[in-house]
């Protein structure tokens, strides 16, 4: 039985033998940044006469760096912060198009540089929103993380595909697109992209959002891709903060495949999870979600992408 | 097969380099305490003014 990895001055790897998986301790993250005020932002441009931020320079339009508190780093993988705009009280839906155009690009150099790290074997995009999510800091931002290991929740997707791909022939996430044909869990849609929320959805509010054709990763995308992307997700977004009048928390969990040949099968999607059940009653994953992993949920797709799709 | 499922796996099988136009030139620098940032910038610095 696996116990630990050890390694001297990096994150501890810790084998869960239960689950199979891997934990990771950082302690150091305790001492992160926790709310600081707005004019002491560390995502902010530095401004004349001010302290200096992470970013030194007085603007900029898109930026990345290493966390200050990875976890992981060095040999392990690495975990970078993207910062969206300049601009501390904006969004990631307020951005134009053109703009999300922008840092889609952003996030497909990251996934191609990322993945040539000798150690890393998943390049994972996310964002956290909203202080009901955890966030510690306001200011529009995402992170990657570029992962020593494949994360579980994708090796059972990967498992579950390659399942489907020797019983079928069929790419599994073409299938569960070739469900929503009907339009009744669709919240919105182009020629290319389309946002829904799957039959399965284990949050009220959750929405997938999926190129129509198969693609498995960024690198994938063309540009009539990352037009009509950027388009679907700036229209979600806007979407999420009409909902209840004000912006909604979510987590953005983008799922592409593995670097190298692993996971061919894998079809790109971004999913999105905002933890309200309403506008004022969040859904907190307790005793049946936690302890056993069964997701209970008190709403219907259908219901709720009719909501979406009104507002 | 039918028509749509012959239409599908030729999607799957496509390996053709897809790509987008880009947009963006990076400048890398080292900050301080030894951490890289990247500066994305738009390659026509009159769209910068756009977002």
């Amino acid at each position: 039985m696996q116990l630990a990895r050890p390694i001297p001055d990096l994150s501890e790897l810790r084998w869960h033998p239960l689950l199979e998986e891997w934990v990771t301790v950082a302690p150091w993250r305790q001492d992160r940044t926790y709310h600081p005020p707005a004019d002491h932002c560390p995502l902010c441009p530095t401004r004349p006469g001010k302290p200096e931020t992470e970013i030194p320079e007085p603007d900029y339009h898109i930026a990345v760096f290493e966390n200050r508190f990875p976890s992981y780093t060095g040999e392990q993988g690495r975990c970078e912060v993207v910062c969206y705009t300049p601009v501390h009280d904006s969004s990631l839906g307020a951005q134009s198009v053109e703009h999300i155009q922008d840092l889609i690009e952003v996030w497909r150099d990251r996934t191609i540089e990322l993945a040539r790290l000798p150690n890393v074997q998943y390049v994972y995009v996310f964002e956290n929103r909203g202080e009901a999510i955890g966030v510690t800091l306001s200011h529009p931002h995402g992170q990657i993380y570029a992962y020593p290991f494949v994360p579980p929740v994708m090796q059972r997707e990967l498992h579950s595909e390659a399942a489907h791909m020797r019983k079928t022939g069929r790419c599994l996430y073409c299938d569960v697109l070739g469900g929503e044909k009907g339009g009744e869990r669709t919240v919105l849609r182009d020629e290319q992209w389309i946002a829904f929320v799957p039959p399965f959805a284990r949050w009220p509010y959750e929405v997938h959002l999926a190129p129509l054709r198969h693609r498995g990763s960024l690198v994938d995308l063309d540009q009539d891709d990352d037009e009509s992307f950027a388009r679907v997700l700036k229209g979600l977004l806007e979407k999420y903060d009409r909902l209840f009048d004000g912006p909604l928390p979510y987590v953005m969990a983008m799922h592409q495949k593995p670097p190298g040949r692993g996971g061919r099968h894998h079809h790109l999607h971004v999913e999105f999870y905002p933890p309200n059940r309403s506008r004022d009653k969040l859904k907190y994953l307790a005793g049946s979600e936690l302890g056993a992993g069964a997701f209970i949920l008190d709403a219907r797709a259908e219901d709720t992408a009719a909501e979406l799709r009104g507002v | 097969l039918k028509a749509e499922d012959v239409e599908h796996a030729a999607v799957f099988r496509s390996d053709a380099p897809r790509r987008a136009r880009k947009r963006l030139k990076k400048r890398q620098v080292v900050k301080a305490d030894g951490r890289y940032l990247i500066y994305y910038e738009p390659l026509h610095a009159a769209r910068s003014a756009d977002s």
